[in-house]
């Protein structure tokens, strides 16, 4: 059970964003109503990338000592990025580590971050060595032809 | 609520990117994750050399790339194994001198005078946030020795009013008000103790060892440390390598990352200094002398009460001084007494640097523990005037002279650093045989008078006639006046 003081935030970083939801997200909030803790958001590619059209969804686990912890974030959609892995959806991202959060970081802000990490992509502390290769290989157009596909072969749907 | 149950789309400003900066894992030196990799996958690369794995060399090339993502990985998630709670109770300095008893000689000599001139002190947890609790909890332990409910809730009023700053650079209170929260309870917990004259401390060290609590006092100050910084960049961004707004959302805004000599600066000019505390650190390192180095990083003002920091290189703890002894009273400060032959006072007239360090030392004659006999001050050695005394000489005795100056407005400092021995004299004089011992005492000058080296060329230094080589200045006509 969360202490008082993490529900008291969480609650207000949903109704906030409720008031001022996030371009960068087409969702975000709890999974259920009965775990605060436990939510969920699908965030979409950006513009003029070759994430464009993208729609991916994630999974949030928040510590129950958040903010002073970080949320751990995963993609539950598969996608295609150096920091990304393929298959569990890890992101490597400094801001998610305990060293590097920082509590005025929202779940929502959080996200923009992951959002811009898809087009700020770091080949070098890569999560997918396979798409890490090609752009440390300087094959540009390979890596965005090969994001592309991904991004609309898995792209999230409402089912 | 499931995802498929949500409108499709959200459109709508979103009030707040954080910069791009931040999100890089590795790869730019301003981020721990390089220097982690390079530090703390040693043993695991080890190890896989013992299993075999890359027995060739030792060559980060060796390893297939699995295994370096492995080790990266690692890395990342490596946290140091660190014992003890948050913030221990008081406990001697002997500890401190102990465990750097087969240490170098010069920390295993600064440590032993520490616990003489020290004799209390408090170990922080070094977690990454060991320099903002050191401040946090000595700011409330000191609000809490001086037992003044109005102060208390004076302090509180003002880091509450402090909001204001963090509204300016753009925090929102829905975000920060949680910490705010904790601190004011720590102040209510403080007024509680207080009014029911609960004497022990224990509380305080109980909050501050709660680990969201202590964090969350610790996200308050920090917050007030980075909107302090950002409302006044002139003054700080000189001494970062970074841009000022980089470092506050990367140094200073996070949960866990050390705190600097900017970043303290900045804690104690915008957080601390309003309350009237002095803060000093005593820097143990390897540099010349035989006592730690002191530096007060509050102005040289009179203040009501000090939080002492010890500084080892990457770590900082909390230091206490001798209780004052009551019966020791009146307690005269000398420094006044000797200088009050300038009239007015006046600090701009004087042709030495007014130490900060030098006004304060004449309290450490309070402390009545520390008199030793006092060695025939006419009689201190000649061949090594400037010999460094060894820390048993610490504390000469001072027998106050009759004092028909009126005691100065009682300042009740209990700051007594010695100056930095780096100034050390220059040995090369044959001038005065100035025995300078850890805290500068000059013995063969009446009364013990303390002084600095800033004294040694002062008219009223007596020590000048001793010198057989010693002359009056003469004024000439003819010289202009400079």
């Amino acid at each position: 059970m969360a202490s008082p003081q993490t529900t008291q935030r969480l609650l207000r970083e949903l109704k906030e964003y409720a008031a001022s939801p996030n371009d960068a997200l087409l969702h975000l909030g709890p999974v259920t109503d009965n775990d605060l803790l436990d939510w969920e958001a699908v965030l979409k590619g950006v513009k003029d990338s070759p994430y464009e059209g993208g729609l991916w969804a994630l999974r949030i686990r928040i510590p129950e000592t958040y903010p002073l912890t970080p949320p751990s974030i995963r993609f539950t959609t598969r996608i295609c990025h150096p920091n990304i892995h393929f298959e569990t959806g890890e992101i490597c991202l400094t801001l998610l580590t305990s060293e590097h959060w920082s509590p005025v970081y929202t779940l929502s802000t959080t996200l923009t971050a992951v959002q811009q990490l898809l087009t700020d992509p770091r080949p070098d502390s890569p999560l997918n060595l396979d798409v890490a290769n090609l752009l440390r290989n300087g094959d540009v157009a390979g890596w965005e032809s090969l994001v592309r596909y991904f991004t609309m072969e898995e792209r999230w749907n409402m089912n | 609520m499931p995802v498929s149950d949500i409108p499709f789309a959200h459109f709508g400003p979103y009030s707040y990117t954080p910069d791009r900066h931040y999100f890089p894992s590795t790869g730019q030196p301003q981020f721990a994750a390089p220097f982690s990799f390079l530090t703390h996958s040693i043993p695991q690369i080890t190890l896989a050399f013992q299993q075999g794995r890359a027995s060739s060399a030792y060559n980060m090339a060796a390893l297939s790339p699995d295994e370096m993502e492995r080790f990266q990985q690692l890395s990342n998630n490596f946290e140091p194994n660190v014992q003890g709670p948050l913030v221990t109770p008081k406990q001697s300095s002997h500890a401190i001198a102990d465990e750097y008893a087969n240490a170098d000689p010069t920390y295993a000599t600064k440590t032993s005078t520490l616990a003489l001139t020290h004799p209390m002190s408090r170990i922080m947890k070094g977690d990454g946030n060991c320099g903002w609790r050191a401040v946090a909890f000595g700011y409330f332990e000191n609000l809490f020795l001086l037992r003044d409910p109005l102060r208390v809730q004076r302090e509180l009023i003002r880091l509450k009013s402090m909001n204001t700053l963090l509204d300016q650079v753009g925090q929102q209170e829905h975000l920060y008000e949680i910490f705010v929260d904790e601190s004011e309870a720590v102040f209510n917990q403080i007024l509680e103790a207080i009014q029911k004259g609960i004497q022990d401390d224990s509380f305080l060290v109980h909050a501050f060892n709660e680990e969201y609590n202590s964090n969350a006092i610790i996200t308050h100050f920090r917050l007030l440390t980075s909107a302090w910084m950002r409302l006044n960049p002139g003054r700080y961004q000189a001494f970062l390598s970074l841009p000022l707004e980089q470092y506050c959302a990367t140094r200073v805004e996070t949960v866990k990352t050390e705190i600097d000599e900017v970043g303290l600066q900045a804690l104690v000019d915008g957080v601390i200094e309003g309350s009237e505390l002095a803060v000093e650190i005593l820097y143990l390192d390897r540099s010349e002398g035989e006592v730690v180095t002191p530096h007060l990083l509050t102005p040289n003002r009179p203040s009501v009460g000090t939080i002492r920091l010890l500084y080892r290189p990457g770590h900082y703890d909390l230091l206490y001084r001798p209780e004052p002894i009551v019966t020791m009273a009146p307690v005269v400060n000398y420094q006044y007494g000797i200088t009050s032959n300038y009239s007015p006072w006046d600090q701009g007239a004087l042709s030495f640097d007014v130490d900060p360090h030098l006004m304060a030392i004449p309290n450490l004659m309070m402390d009545p523990a520390a008199f030793a006999v006092n060695p025939s001050p006419m009689s201190a050695p000649v061949s090594n005037s400037y010999r460094m005394s060894p820390p048993h000489d610490l504390y000469l005795q001072h027998t106050p002279p009759p004092v028909s100056i009126p005691s100065p407005p009682v300042v009740p400092r209990m700051s007594a650093p010695p100056p930095p021995m780096t100034s050390a004299p220059n040995r090369s004089s044959d001038g005065p045989q100035i025995r300078l011992n850890p805290l500068v005492m000059k013995n063969n000058l009446s009364h013990s008078l303390p002084v600095t080296t800033p004294f040694k060329n002062s008219p009223y230094n007596q020590a000048h006639f001793q010198n057989q080589d010693f002359e009056p200045i003469h004024w000439e006509p003819n010289e202009s006046r400079k």
